[in-house]
């Protein structure tokens, strides 16, 4: 795949209807960070997703014919005439697409959704054209996947005018009365099916009150997936940070090549930052790019990107000063060699210790807006460059731990929420997420609770909700729960046992009374 | 192309439509006119006759003449609109073996939808009259208001009078289906459907692509022109026994000739602001002498007298806003249905609530039919030019322990639809669950509709609340519903598609459908009232144990005998309140109570 071969920088190909392609969420990230000039690292650094994630959706992408390459793809990266900023530590990253792609299979380039379903379902003998089988059945089987904005193909900021366009297009598309007295087959209840969940988007999104709800839902639950997995998975940072060591290295041994074997640069050519691509290379755009890009248009983008990554990094420190440099003295050879190799380690010093400041700014940068997901990234790589920086590291523990509890909080969101909808059991795998971070006799409970009512597994409700119980003994509440556990649990002994002690705790309360009467029959 | 009619079987009146090309033709019977009275008589000879002309002769063949069958059609026997209609109709209604109702004609009995059928069979005539060729296929409209039952015995009555009805639409979904049919719109209208029998109002959305969107509906199926005819009547009869002292509700003839009068006396009303009812020789003395009725109706008169029915009217509209979330102002058209809304007063009505002049471009007796007859067209089409999103008018669910209706799906769901809920058993051991559907809005599951029923057995053995029983419901685009019951366990299934009224008789839970949301209210208020009752209660007895104990504490002073004075007049006027079972005001008592028992307390601790 000439594609996705190494320093090719990426973006949507023209003309292409991403809505036509069963894309995934995670895919559609991906997607939404493809500019034409940022490297899988940094999507990765902006996405919180993994490396093998972003491989994957662009592997899949790329199958779909969705990808193109940016026309501003960089030369070769030597020879080149040196230039000394050439690859200055600005906030720019090299590409390094290659990275994983070596281990990555062949993409196979058959149809997108073609593993969730029997491509022999598309064969049924029925009065639809193939292509509308395939959008069925492309959309049939992704419907727990896609959210309400995905379903609908419309940005998440539509305002109501839109999610009705959208939805009536649909209505279009999906409504089994389109196909009246036709022979649908196994299509008819798929339509049907498609049909009411696109209502049901379109119900949710068109009500004020239900659209606000479900937002804050979508995206913390987007938030958290994001921050969970930076947070449990640490390689990005790392890998992130050995490729920035790398590069400073091989940049500075470029420097000094270039010190040795040509006179230094009477004028460097001032350039504005994120340019160096351009710049590096003098070649002319290929013609037959109708994405020629100017420097102003990669400004651009670049700028855009950085707003995108979350982590605006803060404008690369000035070019490298050019210091005067030595003339060349071959009778003191030896004396040149170790001048070389200490103006070697102190310019890699300088260079990682710039690189460590540009991330420490961003981490604080993003923390100041509580992004958590990049500030603990940008602080992670920092701490990977600087692992001796003992200041950096605690702060990085502080960081992660406030990132935890926060995530609490929003998984602590997303369970009220899916318990409103009754989906219980959902709800206890959040508030299971928040006790992580916040493991409070209330989320214990709120576990226990869900469980029980989700009708889902009784022995874990009860520890759940014993744990909350010996967290604060004098709640009424959380005995109640434990007690109504046991109860279901066919325990009547110990059921009796926690009423008991509830209606000593707040003896006027009915439903106690109620349950420990019930309780007690049982016993007898 | 097979040619669909469409039919508005209205409970006074009918109409045919057909779309031919792009134009909308509301085809003429034989009179020449465009609608065609729901009448249906048998004569002495036997021979039916439908239309105006068993119109003509109701007054000489009053018992053998049937009129507005469509307030009977998929009624249970027992039900209170049955009864009703035993008392008001000049015809003979006998209860059925199903428990439904028939129709005594001359030697023999109907069943309902054997009527409408002779009604729905003149309709087709009328159309192959026109089209000079037989029509098999019509989409035919009915009371957004109707439950299942209702529209299966209404599709019966078209399979008896060899029609194949494709689809059953609601009538105010019809109306603005012909309201905006090819017009490229995009609005929110409300279409206020009051007709001879039934009120219905529809929200609905117009928009891109000519989809047809129903927000919400609701209405009243007995509330329509036969009503305000009675209160005419009611008002000639009560002044004819005051004047002569006799009843003419007991003389078939002459109630039918009161009708008739009340009826085009209204009518006239809406044109004219004065009328005069002239009845002679209306009933014999029985000493061979005639009594005639005349008297004078102003129009005036004629409003104050069904000045309620329209009240009731506007409490549905708000009901209908409530429930598409929408104010007023956000409804920008009001479509007027059905021919009372001829009536000034209820344009007036309309104009105040909705704050806007209706609109009076479509034909209030022809805009349903046209309307089923664009629908017609659009589903048998190979180019469809519009698309309707109907909602289910009653909330649809199974009877859980305690004799208490779970909802699965609700009120004003767009169609077709799915929903699923998890269910528990109920006593240890069950190894059978039996399935109730119903359809309704009373959380009582004996005050909902029945729609049928079927038993789930192999459950496993276990104690009660074991067994999962998953149960889904599914309403598909034809309107079908179909309950399937799993054993989450086994896997263990039964399903049932709820089809037919009749079959579905066994262990028959009656049919209070159309009044179940005023019992609603009402019981809502009992409920409110006992609650707070009790509460007050309470609190009253806990304030006079303190009594005495206050009395020591504030011994003489002036204030303490003040609040004392306070407390025992509140629980005086508490007690009150409850007797005289005025809810508000125990309500706020509870308050009032609430406080002066934790002042008491107060000094109770202190001192």
């Amino acid at each position: 795949m000439a594609l996705l071969d190494k320093d090719r920088r990426l973006r949507l190909a023209d003309g292409v209807d991403l809505r036509a392609l069963p894309l995934t969420p995670e895919d559609a990230f991906v997607l939404s960070h493809l500019d034409g000039t940022a490297s899988e690292s940094e999507i990765a650094l902006a996405t919180g997703l993994d490396a093998r994630v972003i491989r994957r959706s662009l592997e899949k992408l790329n199958g779909l014919g969705a990808l193109a390459v940016s026309s501003s793809n960089p030369a070769p990266r030597s020879p080149r005439p040196p230039s000394s900023n050439s690859i200055a530590p600005s906030g720019t990253f090299k590409i390094h697409v290659g990275a994983v792609i070596e281990q990555a299979a062949t993409p196979k380039a058959h149809h997108p959704a073609a593993a969730l379903y029997d491509p022999a379902e598309l064969d049924e003998p029925v009065d639809l054209d193939k292509d509308r089988r395939r959008k069925v059945l492309d959309t049939y089987y992704r419907l727990s996947t896609l959210s309400h904005y995905e379903l609908l193909g419309i940005e998440p900021s539509a305002d109501k005018k839109a999610v009705k366009a959208a939805y009536f297009e649909l209505v279009n598309d999906f409504h089994p009365d389109r196909y009246f007295g036709k022979n649908l087959g196994s299509f008819k209840p798929k339509l049907e099916r498609l049909f009411a969940r696109v209502t049901e988007a379109h119900d949710v999104l068109t009500r004020q009150a239900a659209r606000e709800e479900y937002d804050k839902y979508l995206s913390s639950v987007q938030r958290t997936q994001a921050l969970d997995r930076s947070l449990t998975d640490a390689n990005i940072a790392a890998g992130e940070a050995e490729r920035l060591k790398r590069e400073i290295q091989e940049q500075v041994q470029l420097e000094q090549k270039a010190r040795h074997s040509y006179p230094p640069p009477a004028h460097v050519p001032s350039a504005p930052p994120f340019t160096q691509r351009s710049i590096a290379t003098p070649t002319p755009p290929p013609v037959s790019a109708n994405h020629s890009f100017r420097p102003a248009d990669v400004d651009a983008r670049r700028r855009a990107l950085a707003r995108k990554l979350g982590v605006s990094l803060p404008p690369p420190a000035a070019r490298v000063p050019s210091s005067p440099l030595p003339q060349a003295d071959f009778s003191a050879r030896e004396a040149a060699t170790a001048d070389l190799k200490r103006r070697y380690e102190e310019r890699v010093v300088e260079l990682r210790s710039r690189q460590v400041q540009r991330y420490v700014s961003a981490s604080e940068e993003a923390e100041s807006r509580r992004d958590f997901v990049s500030a603990t990234n940008a602080l992670r790589i920092a701490t990977s460059l600087a692992p001796d920086d003992a200041a950096l590291s605690s702060r990085l523990r502080d960081l992660e731990a406030r990132a935890v509890a926060g995530l609490a909080d929003s998984y602590v969101e997303q369970g009220r929420y899916e318990e409103r909808e009754g989906r219980f059991l959902e709800a206890a795998v959040s508030y299971r997420r928040a006790s992580r971070g916040k493991p409070t006799p209330h989320v214990l409970e709120r576990i226990a609770h869900c469980l029980y009512s989700g009708k889902g597994d009784l022995r874990e409700a009860a520890d759940f909700a014993k744990r909350a119980r010996d967290a604060a003994p004098d709640d009424v509440n959380l005995r109640l729960t434990l007690g109504k556990i046991y109860f279901e649990a066919g325990m009547k002994q110990s059921a009796a046992a926690e009423f008991e002690h509830a209606q000593q705790l707040s003896p006027k309360d009915d439903t106690i009374k109620d349950w420990l009467r019930r309780a007690r029959k049982g016993e007898a | 192309m097979e040619r669909v009619i469409g039919i508005d079987l209205g409970t006074t009146n009918s109409c045919v439509s057909i779309l031919e090309g792009d134009v909308p033709i509301v085809i003429t019977n034989r009179g020449g006119y465009k609608t065609t009275p729901s009448v249906v008589a048998v004569t002495e000879a036997g021979k039916r006759l439908v239309g105006h002309i068993a119109k003509r002769q109701a007054i000489t063949n009053a018992e053998n003449t049937v009129y507005a069958a469509k307030r009977l059609i998929g009624r249970k026997w027992n039900s209170p609109q049955v009864k009703n209609s035993i008392m008001t109709s000049s015809y003979t209604i006998v209860e059925g073996p199903h428990n439904d109702v028939r129709i005594r004609l001359r030697d023999k009995t109907y069943s309902v939808p054997e009527v409408s059928s002779m009604v729905l069979q003149e309709m087709k005539v009328i159309a192959e009259d026109y089209l000079g060729e037989p029509v098999k296929k019509a989409v035919v409209t009915v009371p957004a208001y109707f439950n299942d039952n209702q529209r299966q015995a209404t599709k019966d009555a078209g399979a008896i009078a060899g029609l194949d009805v494709i689809r059953i639409i609601n009538e105010p979904t019809a109306a603005a289906l012909a309201y905006g049919f090819g017009k490229d719109l995009d609005r929110t209208v409300a279409v206020y459907d009051l007709g001879g029998g039934t009120f219905d109002i529809s929200i609905l959305e117009i928009g891109a692509h000519g989809v047809f969107k129903v927000i919400s509906t609701t209405g009243d199926t007995f509330l329509g022109g036969e009503d305000f005819d009675a209160r005419i009547i009611d008002w000639l009869v009560s002044g004819f026994q005051q004047e002569h002292g006799i009843d003419l509700r007991q003389d078939r003839m002459a109630l039918q000739r009161l009708r008739d009068a009340a009826e085009k006396a209204k009518c006239e009303l809406s044109a004219t602001r004065d009328t005069e009812i002239n009845l002679p020789f209306i009933i014999s003395t029985g000493r061979n002498e005639a009594l005639h009725l005349q008297r004078a109706l102003d129009r005036a008169t004629l409003e104050q007298l069904t000045a309620d029915l329209v009240e009731r009217t506007v409490e549905i509209c708000r009901q209908a806003l409530a429930d598409a979330r929408l104010g007023v102002t956000e409804i920008e058209d009001v479509i007027l249905v059905g021919g009372m809304t001829r009536m000034p007063a209820v344009q007036h009505t309309v104009a105040t609530f909705f704050k806007r002049e209706p609109n009076k471009s479509v034909h209030p007796d022809e805009v349903v039919a046209i309307g089923a007859g664009i629908q017609g067209a659009a589903l048998v089409r190979e180019k469809q030019e519009m698309i309707l999103l109907d909602v289910t008018p009653h909330a649809l669910g199974i009877m859980t322990f305690g004799s208490h209706f779970e909802e699965l799906i609700p009120q004003n769901t767009t169609v077709p639809t799915a929903r699923t809920k998890t269910f528990t058993t109920s006593r240890d051991d069950q190894t059978a669950v039996k399935i109730l559907v119903l359809q309704g809005e009373s959380t009582r599951a004996d005050e909902n509709e029945l729609l049928g029923e079927f038993i789930l057995t192999g459950l496993r053995r276990a104690a009660k609340g074991q067994v999962e029983i998953e149960v889904t419901f599914e309403i598909n685009s034809d309107g079908i519903v179909s309950v399937q019951a799993k054993d989450l366990e086994t896997g263990q299934a039964q399903s049932i598609q709820v089809t037919a009224t009749s079959g579905l008789t066994q262990d028959e839970i009656k049919n209070m459908m159309s009044s179940a949301q005023d019992y609603m209210v009402e019981r809502r208020t009992d409920e409110r009232f006992e609650a707070s009752k009790q509460e007050a209660e309470t609190l009253i007895a806990e304030i006079e144990r303190l009594f005495p104990e206050i009395e020591r504490a504030v011994g003489s002073a002036d204030f303490g005998r003040d609040a004392l004075a306070k407390a025992r007049s509140a629980v005086e006027r508490t007690r009150k309140a409850i007797g005289n079972k005025t809810t508000d005001e125990v309500v706020q008592q509870v308050e009032q109570l609430g406080r002066t028992l934790r002042m008491f307390k107060g000094v109770v601790t202190r001192g």
